[in-house]
């Protein structure tokens, strides 16, 4: 059989209340959303709920995708394999389909969920960097969040204990372009960098699977991409080693170097997703 | 405890689980359809794979109460009595398995893969749609022809 | 080219020698009705859970199993010190090597729990048992352990070194043996009297085994007859009953091992590990059957890894590039504790393996296997057979390249030839047959060889750098041992074939069945295979070494020959004519001349009916037939590997692959593909990929699927394949083995493109595992050499 589990008790609300209801009852409640990075850490033991909320019956959760006003809206449990097949996604930023279509595997996109990639900001998950470089909105049951302010260092995000992810709103860009280096075992972002050209010629450059911190914007390589926007613009940039994450199979003089040939990748092929590694 | 009902191979099933328990302890152990195989903790090797609401899962990560009211067919479910699914019989005439344990996993992905792409697939869409399978054994060689001959062959199931 | 079918000397039968039969087991594997060790409950039956260290090395203070016992349904606690106490033997010693001194060979007490220290992480503190797994996994999480943490040494390197904490008190130096072969003065006269030496330090590094079944076991003791059954995955069931009836402290008789469907070993499960003997000692002393799964977390720590060896090889030639001398020494890292064959890898087998398919005069090894706190190192596909190659294959790629000759040319030069034979090499095997130029010349036509050209420059236009490599290999397989050879003619009409080989994935039922169609002429479909039952076993020596069929085709051919000869005297009763005038042929006994004949079936049939026979005939046609070992066989053949690697990233791609393979006679083409892509696979993934990685402090750094880069199908290329066939002249098929073979090829074709890639960069050396962020370092580190 699997690996032990705690013993735990499961709840499915039907409404937004409900599911706050519940996670304020319990000291140790969790909200489930697909659960593919929750329950192998659970089993793990590195996470001992007494409670899973699993929220994807909740319909505002289950709304699906929609634009209006050059936004294109995603319901928070929308799975990945639907944002990837979506043909609004595809019309309007192909690259976060094609993003969508890049996480874990085929299995695993059946059942993750945008909102719950979100709100578990894993420093090697693939959304956090379309939000950040899009400058998607959080949209949580109770305000609106600025994905700039929402993600907050490593698996933690500004959501307060009991708050929901409802919906993520992206602006539409002029063009997108998302390069991934993938960890040989895992298959994760080991490096992997998001560019978008935003309406008003801003152009922004996040950086997943590398930050010591999470998800971070790549300044520098913002400000020479603003400048002149070309691959060899960021010839000899790197990000500084120091805020690199370390692990069995990139040290963080690595990962400098792979964010930078990431990003020189992802601005070389606007509107594509490249796989690497 | 909850109690979920689910069709499982066609059979409509009420069934008492705890609310900790995963899908695929309660196929093994409740159902005795032993068939789905746990090869690990972590999600990565789809030993477990079986199609719910006709879309592949790792059943070793979801929860049993979360399937509540679902379809779920196991490699148990394939065959038509003795007839095999033409999925089932592509890996045996081109050798697709060795020890057999990562098989039950390969052979539902597999019916997926060919359902989504049909006869166009391609042997690089195989390989990359296998990324959640293990197997330790056959070189993955014999798994992508035969998925691409039950493919060729027109097996949606 | 030849196609390996139509070697067989037996009649054409459907099923028989030679043809790709499709595999009896795979109606019930397609369709989940497969037997794996978990599939399999008893009724009434408890489940177990393992305590295991976490602590590398360390001394037991305290074990506290009070509020574990007092959990909810608990049935029982074990520890190593329960075991001691019911009169639990260690592990029985493994096979012996030479030592340097001429002393003989000790083994460290290997206990089923660990008492007093513990000595790797993951190895077992105590065993819970519970009415149900969750149960038992709770309270197992509620035994409470006090372990004073001890200084550690996981690397043999630093084993060795002076001041390193012992892993064994009575173990100096950590030193488990000191191996030596070979004439030391005259190898040392060869090297310095040399035109060339090459010199290159290697490294195979260390194996997470990752068969996909995690093992499992479930144990049951009869209190009335005393008698114990496991069942259990393994790879003989007869030796592993040897081995829990020893460490059980009983006789053989008092043990039944029964094995269903092995969902992989490549080695791993070679003999019952310390989990299968505490979970008997749990039956016996609950009075219940005792189940236990290993998670895949713990199989991680605690199964028997493969390889970890640090070594140089030196290769002495002379002025035409003649090989002189192999020189090869270092240490091989076994772990905590000796595996039954922890003598292999890192000692016999480079001696025996070293010489591969080159006429090298003169070898010395001096190897060491060395302690360390790290779980302790079994079988891995090969055992010593791939490392040696790979070891050889690269000093010989390595001196081509020193010397300016091109590498296929030095091996064509160095070629043991088909008219040397029979040749007895350096490491004293006498090779028997083979065409080890003509092996290689296949393979560099099926690879296209000289159109690597073409393709490095569509490569390098695409940014690219594109290598490739040759990687020929001989393998020496595992050595004789005694193996039986049942048959059995059913009331049924079916025939059982008994044999204490074990299958597990290998398709040893069609391929046995084989056999017996050629030469009994029995219909394919109503043989059946049994392995996994030692009570119906009279001996075995189990699979491994790449020997099975070598070793039960022997035995099922032999004993073919004495239901012959059963058959022909009663089939000359039955058709009222001398024994000497009857003929076998085609499953038919018959006599030339007339159109009297009977088939040996039929003959079954009637002998199942009750036969009316004079005292001396046979009354049966049953035959238990036992040999004493079949020699080894040495299977070759020639691997070639292109790689591409992006040279920004350091992510490398195996691009073509290309394998001809001669196994002597092929009894079934298409399995034997299977072994050789299945082989290839885990080759590639110990080049490219995987690394069984300890820290300091010997935690496993990777110790998941999701940290250990086990090889999916998108990391394994499309492999064409090519027999070049030459039947073995020391056993009666004619076969070689082929189950391990692709590692030998795959380590040393992709690493020497790897080298062939590199070294346009000034790169002298890379190692296994081959990951991007090692190669991006190579380039890193050349170009920053070349600009200074």
């Amino acid at each position: 059989m699997s690996i032990a589990m705690p013993d735990l008790r499961y709840h499915r609300p039907a409404t937004l209340e409900e599911a706050v209801d519940l996670k304020r009852a319990a000291d140790e409640a969790v909200y489930l959303s697909g659960g593919h990075t929750l329950l192998p850490a659970v089993k793990a033991g590195l996470a001992a709920p007494t409670a899973l909320i699993d929220l994807r019956a909740i319909p505002q959760l289950g709304a699906g995708v929609s634009v209006s006003d050059g936004m294109l809206r995603i319901s928070a449990a929308t799975t990945h394999a639907a944002v990837a097949a979506s043909a609004l996604v595809l019309e309007h930023i192909p690259v976060l389909a094609a993003l969508a279509g890049s996480i874990g595997d085929v299995q695993v996109r059946n059942w993750g969920t945008l909102g719950g990639s979100l709100a578990n900001n894993d420093p090697a998950a693939d959304y956090p960097a379309a939000a950040l470089a899009l400058g998607a909105t959080i949209i949580t049951d109770r305000r609106r969040c600025p994905a700039e302010a929402f993600f907050d260092g490593l698996y933690t995000t500004c959501l307060e204990d009991d708050e929901i992810v409802v919906e993520v709103s992206f602006p539409v860009p002029l063009s997108a372009g998302y390069a991934k280096f993938r960890n040989p075992a895992s298959g994760f972002a080991m490096a992997a960098v998001f560019v978008a050209q935003l309406a008003g010629d801003a152009v922004r450059c996040a950086v997943t699977g590398a930050g010591d911190d999470g998800v971070f914007r790549w300044k520098e390589a913002e400000e020479a991409l603003g400048r002149d926007f070309s691959a060899a613009a960021l010839d000899g940039l790197e990000p500084d080693a120091s805020a690199m994450l370390a692990d069995l199979h990139a040290e963080p003089d690595y990962r400098a170097h792979l964010v930078a040939v990431m990003a020189r990748r992802a601005v070389s092929s606007m509107g594509r997703l490249t796989l690497h590694g | 405890m909850s109690t979920l009902t689910v069709t499982v191979n066609g059979t409509a099933r009420t069934l008492d689980v705890e609310d900790r328990t995963m899908l695929a302890d309660l196929l093994r152990e409740q159902l005795q359809l032993t068939g789905t195989h746990v090869g690990c903790d972590t999600s990565q090797c789809g030993a477990c794979t079986v199609l719910i609401n006709g879309v592949p899962a790792k059943s070793c990560t979801i929860l049993a109460a979360a399937v509540d009211g679902a379809g779920i067919v196991t490699i148990e479910g394939l065959a038509d009595g003795d007839r095999l699914h033409p999925v089932q019989k592509a890996f045996r005439e081109h050798h697709a398995l060795q020890c057999g344990f990562c098989t039950p996993g390969m052979i539902m992905m597999g019916v997926d893969i060919i359902a989504r792409h049909g006869s166009g697939l391609t042997e690089q869409t195989v390989r990359e749609e296998l990324e959640g399978n293990l197997c330790r054994c056959t070189g993955y060689q014999n798994i992508v022809s035969a998925i691409l001959a039950a493919a060729r062959q027109g097996a949606t199931s | 080219m030849s196609n390996p079918s139509g070697n067989h000397h037996a009649p054409a039968s459907q099923g028989g020698i030679g043809q790709s039969v499709l595999r009896k087991e795979d109606a019930l594997l397609v369709t989940g009705r497969g037997t794996f060790s978990d599939d399999r409950n008893l009724p009434g039956q408890a489940y177990g859970a393992f305590v295991r260290s976490q602590h590398a090395h360390g001394r037991i203070v305290s074990i506290d199993t009070e509020a574990a016992l007092a959990m909810p349904g608990v049935l029982a606690v074990f520890t190593g010190e329960d075991l001691v106490q019911a009169g639990q033997q260690p592990q029985p010693l493994g096979v012996a090597a030479p030592t340097r001194d001429g002393s003989p060979m000790r083994w460290p007490r290997w206990r089923a729990m660990a008492t007093g220290k513990v000595r790797h992480v993951g190895e077992a503190l105590a065993l819970v048992v519970a009415e149900t797994s969750q149960q038992a996994r709770d309270a197992a999480a509620a035994v409470a352990v006090d372990i004073e943490a001890l200084p550690t040494v996981t690397t043999a390197a630093e084993a060795v070194g002076p001041g390193a904490p012992l892993v064994h008190e009575d173990f100096a130096g950590n030193v488990a043996l000191d191996f030596h072969f070979g004439d030391t003065a005259a190898v040392a006269e060869a090297i310095a009297s040399a035109a060339h030496v090459t010199t290159l330090p290697i490294v195979s590094n260390r194996i997470v085994v990752a068969a996909m079944e995690p093992r499992s076991s479930l144990a049951e003791f009869d209190a009335e007859s005393g008698r114990y059954t496991l069942y259990h995955a393994c790879q003989g069931a007869y030796g592993s009953r040897d081995v829990v009836a020893h460490m059980l402290g009983v006789e053989p008789a008092r043990v039944r091992i029964l094995t269903g469907h092995v969902g992989g070993s490549f080695g791993m499960k070679a003999h019952p590990l310390p989990e299968d003997l505490c979970i008997l000692h749990a039956a016996r002393e609950t009075s219940r059957p005792v189940k236990w799964t290993d998670t895949r977390t713990d199989s991680f720590l605690s199964d028997p890894h493969g390889r970890d060896h640090d070594m140089t090889i030196e290769l002495a030639l002379d002025e035409q590039a003649r090989f002189l001398a192999i020189r090869i020494g270092g240490c091989g890292n076994i772990g905590a504790y000796m595996t039954q064959g922890a003598v292999f890898p890192a000692a016999i087998n480079q001696m025996k393996n070293t010489p591969s398919v080159y006429r090298t005069p003169l070898l010395e090894v001096n190897t060491r296997c060395v302690f360390t706190h790290t779980a302790p190192v079994g079988a891995y596909r090969g055992n010593g057979r791939p490392e040696a190659n790979y070891y050889v294959e690269r000093v010989i790629d390595t001196a081509a390249a020193e010397l300016g000759i091109d590498p296929v040319e030095l091996r064509r030069r160095n070629h043991v030839r088909p008219e040397n034979l029979p040749y007895e090499s350096a490491g004293k095997q006498l090779y028997d047959s083979g065409d080890f130029p003509g092996v290689l010349d296949d393979a560099l036509k099926l690879a296209d060889w000289d159109g690597f050209g073409e393709r490095r420059r569509q490569s390098e236009a695409r940014g690219l750098l594109r290598g490739r490599g040759v990687g020929q290999y001989l393998e020496v397989t595992g050595a004789p041992g005694r193996e039986m050879g049942g048959i059995r003619f059913e009331p049924d009409g079916t025939v059982t074939m008994l044999t204490g080989t074990l299958d597990s994935g290998q398709g040893h039922a069609s391929a046995f069945t084989q056999v017996l169609v050629s030469h009994l002429g029995i219909p394919f479909d109503r043989v059946r295979l049994v392995q996994g039952d030692s009570d119906q076993l009279a001996g075995g020596s189990g699979t491994g070494g790449s020997k099975s069929l070598v070793a039960s085709g022997r035995a099922f051919i032999e004993a073919s020959a004495k239901v012959v000869d059963a058959g022909r005297q009663i089939a000359a009763h039955e058709l009222e004519v001398a024994a000497g005038d009857v003929r076998f042929l085609d499953g038919r006994f018959t006599v030339p001349g007339t159109d009297l004949g009977i088939g040996l079936m039929e003959l079954a049939a009637r002998l199942h009916g009750g036969l009316d026979l004079p005292d001396h005939l046979p009354r049966t046609l049953d035959v238990t037939h036992l040999h004493d070992g079949v020699p080894s066989a040495f299977p070759n053949g020639c691997h070639v590997a292109e790689v591409e690697i992006d040279p920004q990233t350091g992510a490398t791609r195996v691009v073509r692959y290309s394998i001809v393979s001669d196994f002597g006679t092929v009894i079934n083409p298409m399995i034997v593909a299977g072994q050789s892509h299945g082989g290839v696979a885990q080759g590639i993934g110990q080049a490219l990929m995987e690394h069984a990685l300890y820290d300091e402090e010997g935690q496993l750094l990777a110790g998941s699927f999701t940290d250990y880069a086990l090889p999916r199908a998108t990391d394994i290329p499309p492999m064409r394949i090519g027999d070049h066939p030459v039947p073995a002249r020391t056993n009666p098929l004619g076969a070689k083995g082929c189950g391990e073979a692709g590692c030998a090829g795959a380590l040393t074709s992709v690493m020497n493109a790897m080298a062939d890639a590199l070294r346009p960069l000034g790169i002298e050396r890379i190692d296994m595992p081959a990951t991007p962020q090692r190669v991006w370092r190579a380039i890193r580190d050349a170009r920053a050499a070349a600009a200074a």
